[in-house]
């Protein structure tokens, strides 16, 4: 069982939380004109990496607000609790966030408005 | 005329289908060391209001709001809590919720803030007694011992995998809000994991 510091509610059981998976996935634009594979790997694809993972959870049996969390696949160590809306500061956790294959997707590209996308 | 069933009369409460008081103890005990009783029709407010709007929320319900979460500002007759940076439960006195809702609901933040009015979704037991944090701890994982756990602190937490609010009124003196759903549910456990200190559930009073 994990022990999640829970940022409101601080340490509290693993079986308090829901995971929502993968954290830091942006939405393509609507304007942005996207392939259906682009956006079929936006949709479905999940990272699944051996190491660092960074993902969302919930508290759900206790303040019900979502934030994000660090994780060691391997060793179920956390690295990092950080809020929602923001990114990961300790190095293992930026360096994860990099080397995430959604951040050279073309889905998150288009995330951003048309005009800021390098051709 | 038809005769109305208890269980739909004006004043049902959710303990109500239950025959009360129910005591439970090994023979060897004398007395109980743990009373549990329903806080019958306590007025439930839950207010979602940012910071900005917080002062004034709390002068229209004459409560301290300036809470952490979890925490609640006490041994009051108007208990609020902290559920989140966010979110406050008002425990009123009964009847007075309904005034409560409306003098919100008129007045010139109601567009920044939210009221709920959950005095029937939700179910206010009152624990108390010398061995009330045995009994809780084990249905309980967060820390009970009175260092970590103490007057005006408030937990949401899961109780034998019910969904619960725990507040610490005094060392001994406990509220526990659970789905009015659930009360019978938390009950049966209550009586069966508090038979080893003696327990005494009472319908409580109005
Ligand atoms: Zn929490």
């Amino acid at each position: 069982m994990l022990k999640i510091k829970c940022p409101i509610c601080g340490n509290r059981d693993e079986t308090e939380f829901s995971c929502g998976g993968e954290a830091h996935i942006a939405r393509p634009l609507v304007d942005n004109k996207l392939t259906d594979k682009a956006f079929s790997e936006y949709l479905f694809m999940r990272d699944n990496p051996k190491g660092i993972f960074l993902e969302r959870w919930c508290h759900t049996s206790g303040c019900r607000r979502w934030f994000n969390l660090a994780r060691d696949t391997i060793s179920h160590e956390i690295i990092e609790v950080y809020p929602i809306g923001q990114m990961p500061k300790t190095a293992k956790g930026k360096k994860s966030y990099q080397a995430n294959w959604r951040r050279r997707s073309k889905a998150e590209a288009a995330s951003k408005p048309a005009k800021r996308i390098v051709k | 005329m038809a005769k109305i069933s208890t269980h739909m009369a004006i004043g049902n409460s959710a303990l109500s289908n239950r025959t009360l008081p129910i005591i439970k103890k090994p023979e060897s005990l004398k007395t109980t060391q743990i009373e549990l009783s329903e806080i019958r029709h306590l007025g439930k407010l839950n207010i979602r209001c940012a910071s900005k709007t917080r002062d004034t929320v709390g002068r229209l319900t004459q409560c301290n709001l300036s809470l952490q979460p979890n925490q609640s500002n006490g041994k009051a007759e108007r208990i609020a809590l902290c559920l989140g940076p966010d979110e406050y439960l008002i425990l009123a006195e009964q009847g007075s919720e309904v005034q409560l809702e409306k003098t919100l609901n008129s007045s010139d933040i109601i567009k920044q803030i939210s009221v709920t009015n959950v005095s029937d979704a939700l179910c206010a037991l009152s624990l108390s007694g010398e061995k009330v944090r045995d009994l809780l701890s084990k249905g309980c994982a967060i820390d009970l011992h009175p260092d970590s756990f103490s007057r005006n602190q408030s937990a949401q937490c899961d109780l034998a995998l019910a969904n619960v609010i725990l507040i610490c009124l005094e060392e001994d003196e406990f509220i526990c809000i659970c789905r009015t759903s659930f009360a019978e549910y938390v009950l049966d456990w209550c009586l069966d994991a508090g038979f080893e200190y003696g327990i005494s559930a009472s319908a409580g009073s109005d």
